[in-house]
């Protein structure tokens, strides 16, 4: 008896769960009818019954400001919103692994350079209201969250949250003013080295040079390039070329005349540390050191990059993070306007509160609390002069050879154009085992 | 493949859960063979008892049987069912990924389809000048850092061992936990702060040599001294464990033999290269290969100390003390080059098998059970 009756249930429930399967395929075949693109009419989207979304972002005050978006999203459309933390380096990766397996967040937080990888693993929706977008943002914005497509057209991923580049800090007790160009800063920095000898040896002017997310400034400033095109050219290289090399020389000069130690020597950690003690006058940084130094009371000010001998501004590379919505998101409309509301101008005006980095939209670089501010100013002005870091994947190829070329031409005064020619061929033979079909 | 109309996106065919998905298939599917082999053979057999005119059993009785003899079965089941996803699914699927070309940014799912490439990506390793240089040079410093860092360990953990346990040391309690100190801090905290004790430039290290009128060391910036920096260091985190458990091996000997020793005219140094030695290497040897293991395989402090700098111009993705397993890491996590990483990742499966199959073989504690005698 009792084996019959389980029989039966066991058989009405699969018959049930045809039943419901073939509901659904109706109701997608539906949905796929309704929601043809449109190019010019965008219809007013609203958020799937039953929608609950997840967002990843980054911790501390960045977390705090996601929950806060997250609140005011389930306040405005009652859909409920986790907070989740991951690393705005991190999400890419672990979407990667995460999102076809349908564990990834709706919404996340990624560093712009990523996009490449996550638009070629098929990983992100583009930006649904980009027509929109165009205008509000930094051209730099814009740029460094589009990408060209399978199809071969340039589209709008991103929901821009905020942009960052790094600039001059200077210690106001040590020197009074900014300097306006290089030479300046070679003069005032080598008077306050001559202050000092031996154990408390005073230096005037510290960065990190191997790291090319730096002294790319000094490579484009020089009119050296990465790729061709706006750098989405990865067949036109030009790490090696008449500007390349003068940036080497610049580099050798720095070493000889004001830094004079190892590149492995002259990590993040000492230069803070050298700052804090004000026995630093110099420092290249971005704005995540700002906090850092105030906290050890340091009177510090912050300036564009000074110009160098040609007459031209570095050009520094500008990180964009921003929000983009996860395609295997359940509930992608539902994510699309959680995204856009992050980027809104209220929200970015909130974050700028919130956490100090700076808002990509064009309205609020008119806005009185920012413009109050002259550590903003300054990185905002350099922000100007900044170029968006690739983000076509090929970049993750020049990273390490750059960086390789750089210390060789820092720690040992290797021939720069012999070096960057090595760097050039490497970048060259990683990209074709890459592309290689 | 992914395509996508409007909000609809259709996800297609993710290669890499189809290949999970059919090695998931493959493991349940020779479960089932194995089990209706199994079956059919019980049948055959009891047909065969019945044929000779025996009783078979009733349903009760099956079950009683089932009970009484099945039940270490019953046992073994969960931990064949573990074994078969947690261990054998992973190594299956990580070999398979080896005969892909599953890598970015051009063939990573689900916007595009993973291929088998058999055997190309092993012979790309060992063909492509930027690729075997790479793996050349990594692997002889791997081997190198592995037997190195075993090694000294050893000896110095031996030496403080000795030293303790030797007559007229005072405060031997607290020699004792000063020395384990280095092995209970959690080593990814101490590890940064050594990085900064090893700067060439304001690191104390250099500041002392340089006080008593040395020259200062390029700690890190030169690749020789990078290494040297990296098993000085490790020799710090590894010989309170060798300490430990020598300590208790050399307590537990019998007092007797060095007297016996002493009566015969042995000094302190014949007594530990004949007694203490034999019996120390006696118990500590199988521990050895594994800590040879451990070490070829140590990413943390490869990783935190000097990630794998100073830089390498004849390197792909590696510097000059990048071990394996460090290498691996940057290939998948900065460069979506997971096809390579797997082959790379076979290769130390190899190495490590073959040598510890050969050590296990060879270390005497396995094969003969009183070698003392």
């Amino acid at each position: 008896m009792i084996k019959k009756r389980i029989v039966g249930i066991l058989a009405s429930a699969t018959l049930l769960a045809g039943l419901l399967a073939g509901c659904s395929e109706d109701e997608t075949k539906k949905a796929t009818t309704e929601t043809k693109p449109k190019e010019t009419t965008k219809e007013t989207l609203k958020p799937e019954d039953g929608a609950t979304l997840i967002i990843w972002d980054n911790g501390a005050d960045e977390g705090a400001w996601a929950t806060y978006v997250a609140e005011q999203f389930t306040k405005k459309y009652n859909v409920p919103v986790e907070v989740q933390e991951v690393g705005h380096t991190d999400a890419a990766g672990k979407l990667e692994t995460d999102g076809p397996a349908g564990l990834g967040a709706d919404v996340f937080n990624s560093a712009h350079d990523h996009l490449g990888k996550l638009v070629k693993a098929g990983l992100v929706y583009d930006n649904y209201y980009a027509d929109d977008y165009q205008d509000m943002f930094l051209e730099a914005a814009v740029n460094g969250t589009s990408f060209v497509d399978k199809d071969g057209k340039k589209k709008m991923f991103g929901y821009p949250i905020s942009i960052e580049t790094y600039a001059l800090y200077y210690n106001k007790d040590i020197v009074k003013e900014a300097p306006k160009t290089w030479d300046d800063l070679f003069k005032t920095a080598k008077e306050f080295q001559a202050t000092s000898k031996g154990k408390n040896q005073k230096y005037g002017f510290m960065m990190e040079p191997g790291n090319f997310y730096y002294t790319h400034a000094f490579l484009s400033g020089y009119g050296g390039y990465v790729f061709g095109k706006e750098d989405t050219d990865p067949t036109d290289l030009g790490v090696n070329n008449e500007g390349a090399i003068k940036s080497a020389e610049f580099m050798k000069k720095i070493n000889k005349e004001l830094l004079p130690m190892k590149k492995e020597d002259i990590t993040g950690d000492v230069i803070s540390s050298f700052f804090n003690e004000s026995k630093l006058a110099y420092r290249i940084s971005g704005p995540w050191d700002v906090k850092n130094h105030q906290d050890a009371g340091v009177n510090f000010g912050i300036a564009p990059l000074p110009t160098l001998d040609n007459g031209e501004t570095p050009k520094s590379y500008s990180g964009i993070k921003a929000y983009y919505v996860n395609s295997y998101s359940k509930y992608p409309k539902a994510a699309t306007l959680l995204a856009q509301m992050a980027s809104s101008e209220e929200m970015l005006l909130k974050r700028y509160e919130m956490t100090g980095q700076l808002p990509p939209a064009t309205s609020l670089l008119e806005n009185e609390t920012i413009k109050k501010d002259e550590v903003s100013m300054a990185f905002l002005e350099q922000a100007k002069n900044a170029v968006p870091m690739p983000n076509i994947p090929e970049m993750q190829a020049v990273w390490g050879p750059m960086e390789t070329a750089y210390t060789s031409i820092w720690n040992d005064g290797t021939d720069s154009k012999k070096t960057f020619d090595a760097a050039k061929e490497q970048i060259e033979d990683a990209v074709a085992t890459q592309n290689k079909k | 493949m992914q395509t996508r109309v409007g909000f609809e996106i259709q996800q297609g065919d993710h290669s890499i859960f189809l290949l999970i998905e059919g090695i998931i298939f493959l493991i349940c599917g020779l479960f089932f063979v194995w089990m209706y082999y199994l079956n059919v053979k019980d049948a055959w057999k009891v047909g065969q008892w019945r044929d000779q005119g025996g009783k078979t059993n009733s349903f009760k009785e099956t079950l009683r049987v089932l009970i009484d003899k099945g039940f270490p079965y019953f046992l073994l089941t969960p931990s064949i069912v573990f074994t078969a996803f947690l261990t054998i699914l992973p190594l299956i699927f990580g070999i398979a990924i080896a005969f892909t070309n599953y890598s970015g940014p051009n063939h990573l799912p689900p916007a595009s389809l993973v291929d088998w490439v058999g055997f190309q990506t092993f012979v790309d390793l060992f063909n492509l000048k930027t690729w075997n240089r790479t793996f050349i040079g990594v692997f002889g410093w791997t081997i190198l850092w592995a037997i190195s860092a075993t090694v000294t360990t050893f000896f110095v953990g031996i030496l403080f061992a000795v030293l303790l346990n030797s007559k007229g040391i005072k405060f031997r309690k607290f020699w004792r936990s000063i020395y384990i100190l280095p092995w209970a801090i959690p080593s990814f905290v101490s590890i940064l702060i050594m990085r900064n004790l090893f700067n060439g430039e304001f690191g104390p290290i250099n500041q002392y040599l340089e006080v008593i009128g040395l020259s200062s060391i390029p700690w890190l910036s030169d690749p020789m001294w990078a290494k040297f920096a990296l098993i000085m260091v490790n020799v710090w985190f590894g010989f309170p464990f060798w300490m430990v458990l020598m300590s208790g091996v050399m307590t537990s000997i019998d007092r007797e033999l060095y007297e016996a020793a002493q009566v015969d005219g042995a000094n302190g140094k014949q007594q530990f290269w004949k007694i203490t030695m034999p019996i120390v290497m006696f118990s500590t040897a199988p521990l050895l290969i594994m800590q040879f293991a451990g070490n070829f395989n140590n990413f943390n402090l490869i990783y935190l100390m000097t990630n794998g700098g100073p830089v390498n111009v004849d390197y792909s993705y590696a510097g000059s003390t990048d071990i394996l397993i460090s290498w691996i890491y940057k290939l998948t996590l900065d460069q979506s080059q997971f096809n390579m990483a797997s082959v790379v990742s076979i290769l130390i499966f190899i190495v490590i098998a073959i040598i510890s199959v050969w050590n296990f073989r060879r270390t005497k504690a396995f094969n003969e059970e009183d070698m003392m005698s």
